[in-house]
């Protein structure tokens, strides 16, 4: 029974866009798989973070970079 | 008396893809006595037996989509998780579909190479494979490898417990090797993962990796094992892979398994953070974001 649920939660994350934030006691927030969409949210959250920025940033220019 | 004919003198290089066609039959045929992981099981994965994985001969992937949370020189992402896993490590943050090669969706190559080519067409620089651990799905990987085109970015994602056999099978398929060194030594890596000769099976993956193509290597720290584990790691990569890119990464997340270990149970401390990347600094060694 506890397969079935977890391959249904599991089937679910294969055909949508996941992404999972954990936040803790001190504000500080982890993440992962960060798609695009949630980079954005983050930067919005805390503009002064300059590493998920540069991620923001990155999915911004990407249309640019390519192709070759 | 024997004639011989002569080998060409210029021979046409093989395709990337079609070379992937041709490896990726060779990997399903090894799936008859699986050693494709370190854990040699040996067992006929094509009439139903399976290993300590419990994957069978089809894939499952549980996520496919464009990420940034990656090496900033490798994102925007397209990144295929497939489903399962050779090792056990207690704190895999997506542990659920990671140790069940059950969950997800059924793996069909051609749809992938479809949504990989339309994410690349949609600005995604690299495509990354990884799981679970894509080693024990190297059928799988090579089929979607054949279907991708030449000029794509690929990186092959993996704990780097893979076998010769394996190694063999993915020589020149993938552009980057980003590789997990996440134990430094084998009593962490018993413990924690269930993985035995763990630090010489990762160090000769990662040395063929380095001496076959772009290699990082990256090393998540774990609260309390900045010595045990992230010390004789930084010092092996500073000795025998001067240069090599490294991530080491400090958004440890107490998941999955993780509370049965007492030193698991929160993420690393500031002072954990700050010693590991002074020692990194110290080492010299070329820490990438």
């Amino acid at each position: 029974m506890k397969h079935r649920t977890t391959n249904k939660i599991a089937k679910s994350s294969a055909t949508k866009v996941v992404s999972e934030i954990l936040i803790l006691a001190d504000g500080k927030i982890l993440a992962h798989n960060i798609t695009p969409e949630m980079a954005r949210v983050l930067t919005d959250l805390n503009p002064k973070d300059e590493a998920m920025s540069r991620r923001g940033q990155r999915e911004n220019n990407f249309k640019h970079e390519l192709p070759n | 008396m024997t004639c011989v004919e002569p080998k060409p003198l210029f021979r046409t290089r093989q395709s990337r893809a079609s070379l992937a066609g041709e490896r990726a039959i060779r990997a399903r045929a090894m799936l008859a006595d699986c050693r494709l992981c370190e854990h040699n099981c040996g067992v006929n994965r094509l009439t139903g037996e399976t290993g300590l994985c419990h994957a069978g001969a089809d894939s499952r992937f549980f996520s496919a989509q464009v990420e940034v949370s990656d090496e900033l020189e490798l994102i925007p992402v397209f990144a295929v998780a497939l489903s399962g896993c050779d090792l056990r490590c207690d704190f895999c943050i997506t542990g659920a579909s990671s140790w069940n090669p059950r969950a997800g969706a059924g793996f069909v190559a051609w749809e992938m190479a479809e949504r990989a080519n339309a994410a690349l067409q949609d600005g995604a620089r690299t495509i990354m494979v990884l799981g679970g651990e894509p080693t024990i799905h190297l059928p799988s990987a090579l089929e979607l490898v054949s279907l991708l085109p030449e000029s794509a970015r690929l990186i092959w994602k993996t704990n780097a417990h893979g076998t010769a056999q394996a190694r063999e099978l993915l020589e020149g398929m993938f552009d980057v090797w980003l590789a997990d060194f996440k134990f430094g030594n084998n009593a962490c890596a018993q413990r924690l993962a269930k993985a035995s000769d763990y630090v010489r099976i990762v160090q000769e993956n990662l040395l063929w990796a380095d001496a076959h193509g772009e290699l990082i290597v990256r090393h998540l720290l774990m609260p309390g094992h900045a010595e045990c584990c992230w010390r004789p790691v930084a010092e092996w990569l500073a000795e025998h892979m001067p240069g090599v890119k490294v991530n080491l990464r400090a958004g440890f997340w107490p998941a999955w398994h993780a509370r049965r270990h007492a030193e698991l149970q929160l993420p690393t401390s500031p002072v954990e953070n700050d010693f590991a990347f002074g020692l990194a600094r110290e080492l010299g060694l070329n820490l990438i974001p």
